[in-house]
């Protein structure tokens, strides 16, 4: 049972430092931060300091902030959570100039919600560069009760919601930041067959 | 598109149902008119688009919207899905030129083609609209959404049979950015929406391989105002429910499983998309329209060409798009039942019942 080339499955290249961009806007969550260093390590000498923000939050995962914060780079804007990190993010969108890049680093669903705060933006999805790190797992939006279930990791789950047995799709939404759940013995009662493990 | 000398007047039927009791049938004139999709003895995809620029006297094809003998019962069926989930009816903010692009095209159509039915009026911005099916007749202003009981394209959509989605076009690219849905063929308007085409499409198997939604975008990207086109799709259903969503698969999905050898000729249905694609002239969206027909196995063997060809085609359709389009399970049953009335006689070109 598996959907094999389902194209709205996203993917996650990983961050490239473009320093032909003009202004470079980073945002990490968790073990996103190690990404940004490597990201910032390239920047630095050939961008103007002054052209770089650094945003990051620990989220729902370890702290790393230390990481960041170290002399050489740019001092980091530390929040707590995600919708400060994208009220901060739409502070520096507003103000942009023409040919800004963003490096987003962190797991599926804060990718795709700062990704989606910013195309409101106006920024073009295609500036944006993505590498998914941290808390690995599917979120999961369970299509009859709407109740998002987080970190799945088997290609089975019963929903938190309405307690249904849903199989996970690779159907994603981006807008959305997560995957498709729909009743898996809808058709046979009761024969829910054994959870195999997800690929992320 | 249509005009009145090929548009025929429907005689529309009380109102049936599509769940529960499932009252709903077909007349012998709506069976002999059904937009049947085969026109070879075998399927495969192929970007079958072709200009929807009127059809024959009485078809589905004659108007740029079709009204049929089963309108008040898909109306009604509109208002219980709604009323249960309106999420089926979402419309992104920045599409309500769309919107009101929408409503124009349906009101101009509709009192062009079923004049006995619906009456346009317009002073103005002052506009007024008369729907006899439904005893609606309302007065607002264009291009003021507060004038009106709901959001433009909202309102229009629950006044016409079928299903709608919105694209707005960016960067050679067309977006779900909103819908009416219904009566859909198993697919979430709420999930898919702001995807773009090739995401929305990303379930369908083998088309992507082959290339169909490539050449269909193109296609679409240059759709021009006044000049909209149309295909046909398919898949089986059980009973005549038009809301196979999957919001409600977990209610309708068992269906699948009472099919029997007793009552698939009851049961089982093809379920006919005459889909048709506008381009708006305001917004530059695109209006699609997803008109879904529904016609039972003992129905269509009164037509013998189809019979016929059902069985056909059945029988050799490739395992993943059986799959795929949700009868596998009981696809022998459909190929059995089907079998007799087909004497394996050559069979005309085309899809017309002779």
């Amino acid at each position: 049972m598996s959907e094999p080339g389902i194209k709205s499955k996203p993917n996650y290249p990983g961050l490239e430092p473009d320093t032909s961009a003009r202004q470079h806007l980073l945002i990490g969550e968790a073990d996103g931060a190690g990404s940004l260093a490597r990201t910032l390590d390239g920047l630095i000498g050939t961008a103007n300091e002054d052209t770089i923000t650094v945003l990051y939050t620990p989220g729902d995962g370890s702290d790393h902030s230390s990481t960041l914060t170290a002399a050489r780079y740019p001092t980091p804007t530390i929040s707590a959570q995600l919708e400060d990190v994208i009220t901060a993010m739409q502070g520096v969108l507003r103000d942009a100039r023409m040919g800004t890049r963003m490096y987003v680093a962190g797991s599926e669903p804060f990718i795709w919600a700062v990704i989606r705060a910013a195309r409101e933006l106006g920024m073009a999805e295609a500036a944006i560069q993505r590498e998914r790190c941290g808390l690995m797992g599917r979120s999961v939006i369970c299509v009859h009760c709407k109740t998002t279930a987080w970190r799945v990791s088997t290609t089975i789950y019963q929903c938190p919601g309405c307690e249904l047995h849903l199989f996970v799709r690779d159907h994603f939404s981006r807008r959305w930041g997560v995957y498709q759940g729909v009743c898996v013995d809808a058709e046979a009662p009761g024969e829910v067959p054994e959870p195999e493990e997800l690929e992320p | 598109m249509g005009n009145e000398a090929s548009v025929a007047v429907p005689e529309v039927k009380p109102v049936e149902t599509f769940r529960d009791d499932f009252t709903f049938a077909n007349s012998p004139k709506a069976i002999r008119r059904f937009p049947f999709p085969f026109t070879e003895d075998s399927y495969m995809y192929s970007v079958n688009i072709e200009p929807h620029n009127g059809g024959p006297a009485g078809s589905p094809y004659a108007p740029a919207f079709d009204i049929d003998e089963h309108y008040l019962s898909e109306v009604e069926e509109r208002r219980k899905v709604l009323a249960e989930d309106p999420s089926r009816c979402t419309v992104l903010e920045h599409m309500m030129p769309a919107q009101w692009d929408t409503l124009e095209l349906l009101m101009e159509s509709l009192s062009t083609d079923y004049p006995d039915y619906f009456v346009l009026t317009r002073d103005g911005d002052q506009w007024t609209w008369e729907n006899r099916l439904l005893g609606i007749k309302d007065t607002f202003t264009f291009g003021d959404p507060d004038t009106l009981p709901y959001e433009p394209f909202e309102y229009i959509t629950r006044q016409v049979q079928g299903d709608f989605t919105l694209h707005d076009q960016r960067d050679n690219m067309l977006y779900m950015d909103g819908g009416m849905l219904t009566c859909q063929a198993d697919w979430s308007l709420q999930f898919d929406l702001g995807m773009n085409f090739y995401e929305w499409h990303g379930p369908v198997p083998r088309a992507h391989e082959m290339g169909v939604f490539e050449r269909a975008l193109k296609y679409l990207l240059n759709l021009r105002v006044g000049e909209p086109v149309r295909r046909l799709n398919w898949t089986m259903t059980v009973h005549p429910r038009m809301d196979t969503s999957p919001e409600n698969y977990h209610k309708w999905g068992i269906d699948r499983a009472t099919v029997t050898p007793e009552n698939v000729g009851d049961y089982a249905h093809l379920r006919v998309e005459l889909q048709s694609l506008y381009r708006l002239p305001r917004s530059n969206a695109v209006l699609f329209s997803i008109r879904c027909y529904l016609i039972s196995l003992n129905e269509l063997v009164t037509i013998p060409k189809w019979a016929k060809r059902m069985h056909r085609v059945i029988k050799t359709l490739p395992e993943d798009l059986a799959d795929y389009k949700g009868f596998i399970g009981y696809r022998p049953m459909v190929v059995d039942y089907l079998a007799p009335f087909d004497d394996g006689a050559e069979l005309t070109p085309g899809a017309a019942p002779e």
